[in-house]
């Protein structure tokens, strides 16, 4: 059984529905599920009213409508799988530490990355994001993986500590900035940072076991090319630790 | 007599192979080509036909294709035995660490993904990367890329172990060696590729059968099937019928009892051909070793 949520109505409003996991809804009956907390404009408003609400005590959610206006989805999430048919605001799977987070749709600002003044963001579990992500996805990450099916856009991966990213369209311009460790894995083309040091060209043995693993197990399908490889290999951020890498396809 | 069970005109003795328990594991090998792959688990498994000089019973289970591998490259699979846990870690690092690590283009998989009893393997090849060594968690399963002159090896950093089966066997007495060694080919033929099986010795034959210790020398801990030799019919207490003038061997280990039944059925048959006249087995009367596999049995 699953817990699905269907957003009410369209809303000019943005709304703050952190309170979203799947570990806060594993526990709780459907009465309780609206009792939850989500703001808009600073006014707390019980989820009830904002999501239509079926099914309870699943660790497995669904929720869908317009939710491009809808920010802190899958916030510290732990386990259990949040999956989202739609667009979705800012800060989904923020200080997230475990399970599945996708979204088929495209993302706002600050994917996966720290609650406002933390020194990590995610540390653990999956976020699938099928479209575009805004600017600063995988922020601080310190464990996980990140999956964009588009673009990314500016500061991606930002002084990421580890974990990987994996960016299928185009990387804006930052990618990497300030990383100590971790891997940028870039099939559509990335602007490489100044601090960033080329090592060679070659086939990076776990590209092909990361890409069978979307595919077979999350249904995320990329041409067999990127199987094959090569890539280059750059190093850095050499300003600080200098031990993360970009992987940037090449023909 | 009527429960006599004869195939092809072969006599299927009414006796039983007695096994022991050893500890197994399954590693997946993969590489650029079903060659190179090949080569990575012909190495690893050389020397390694029984625990007696060896410490470690080792073979190729089979081919697996590309589409069927974690990284989606040509695969063999490769079983590993021991008997205890302690030395089935300790010879998997060797032999990783000295044969598939440096064969080019290869990395190694666990085969075992179910068993919930982990070595850390990978985890101790991973420093020959000298601090350079970084991991992936993909799909909850850590892998460690060791940087080597080639670019880059990945090793699965756990491998999974089981309880499992060693010494089974059966032998094929024949009218001449030439007889012997074909009824014995045509069984490792019939046997190669059956899943969780391996067949230790060379090409999958022992032409020399042991017994335990020895009559004369006491440090020894096998010495000839001197009841199966053809030249000591005269002077020993033989087990060999009149018109036999040699005996091949095939030892099985299995991941579980049932794999080697399987072989067995269909590998005895196979090599009940014209000029065999019996296949026996071995066994000590049940008194060493837990597993014993009937022939008739299996047979049925």
């Amino acid at each position: 059984m699953s817990v699905s949520l269907t957003l009410r109505r369209d809303t000019s409003d943005r709304i703050d529905a952190s309170a979203i996991t799947p570990n806060a809804l594993v526990t709780l009956a459907s009465p309780d599920i609206g009792k939850l907390s989500c703001w808009i404009r600073g006014q707390r408003i019980s989820l009830g009213d904002v999501f239509q609400i079926a099914g309870e005590r699943s660790d497995d959610v669904r929720i869908e409508g317009d939710l491009s206006r809808v920010d802190g989805l899958g916030t510290g999430m732990s386990h259990g799988t949040l999956t989202i048919d739609g667009d979705v605001g800012d800060n989904a799977g923020v200080a997230m530490s475990g399970g599945l987070l996708r979204i088929n749709g495209s993302a706002g600002d600050r994917l996966g990355g720290p609650v406002p003044g933390a020194s990590r963001g995610m540390t653990g579990g999956e976020i699938i994001v099928t479209g575009n992500v805004g600017k600063d996805a995988a922020r601080r990450v310190r464990r996980g993986l990140v999956v964009i099916g588009r673009d990314a856009g500016p500061g991606a991966a930002h002084a990421m500590i580890a974990g990987t990213i994996l960016v299928a369209g185009k990387i804006a311009p930052g990618a990497g900035l300030w990383s100590k460790r971790g891997s940028v894995i870039a099939l559509g083309g990335v602007e490489i940072p100044v601090t960033y040091r080329y090592a060679c060209t070659y086939h990076p043995p776990y590209i092909p076991v990361l890409l069978r693993y979307l595919q077979r197990e999350r249904g995320f399908t990329t041409p067999a090319r990127f199987a094959t490889g090569p890539y280059r290999r750059w190093t850095g951020d050499v300003a600080d630790v200098g031990k993360g890498e970009i992987l940037e396809w090449t023909t | 007599m009527s429960d006599d069970l004869v195939i092809n005109g072969v006599e299927i003795e009414d006796t039983f192979a007695e096994a022991f328990p050893m500890r197994g594991a399954r590693v997946i090998i993969t590489a650029v080509s079903a060659h190179w792959a090949r080569v990575a688990a012909t190495v690893m498994t050389g020397f390694a036909t029984s625990v007696i000089g060896c410490k470690v019973e080792a073979g190729i289970e089979r081919e697996i294709p590309a589409d069927d591998t974690p990284d989606g490259r040509p695969g063999i699979s490769v079983l590993v035995f021991t008997p205890d846990s302690a030395g089935l870690q300790a010879r998997l690092i060797e032999r990783l660490g000295q044969t598939v690590l440096t064969c080019p283009t290869t990395a190694v998989f666990d085969g075992l993904p179910a068993s919930t009893d982990r070595m850390p393997v990978g985890k101790a090849l991973r420093i020959f990367g000298d601090g350079f060594q970084a991991s992936k968690v993909i799909g909850g399963i850590r892998y460690w890329r060791v940087p080597v002159m080639e670019g880059e090896a990945l090793v699965q950093e756990t491998l999974g172990k089981v309880s499992a089966v060693g010494g089974g066997n059966f032998l094929m007495l024949a009218d001449s060696a030439a007889t012997a060694l074909k009824a014995a080919e045509a069984a490792v033929k019939a046997m190669t590729g059956i899943a969780g099986v391996i067949l230790p010795f060379p090409g999958g034959i022992v032409r020399s059968g042991s017994k335990v210790g020895s009559k004369r020398y006491k440090s020894l801990l096998a010495s000839t099937n001197d009841a199966f030799s053809p030249t000591l019919r005269e002077i020993t207490a033989t087990d060999l019928p009149e018109g036999v003038n040699s005996v091949m061997e095939i030892v099985l280990d299995g991941l579980d009892f049932d794999s080697i039944s399987r072989a067995m059925k269909v590998g005895i048959p196979a090599a009940c051909i014209p000029g065999v006249a019996r296949i026996t087995a071995g066994n000590y009367g049940g008194k060493l070793g837990p597993h014993h596999f009937y022939l008739r049995k299996i047979l049925a």
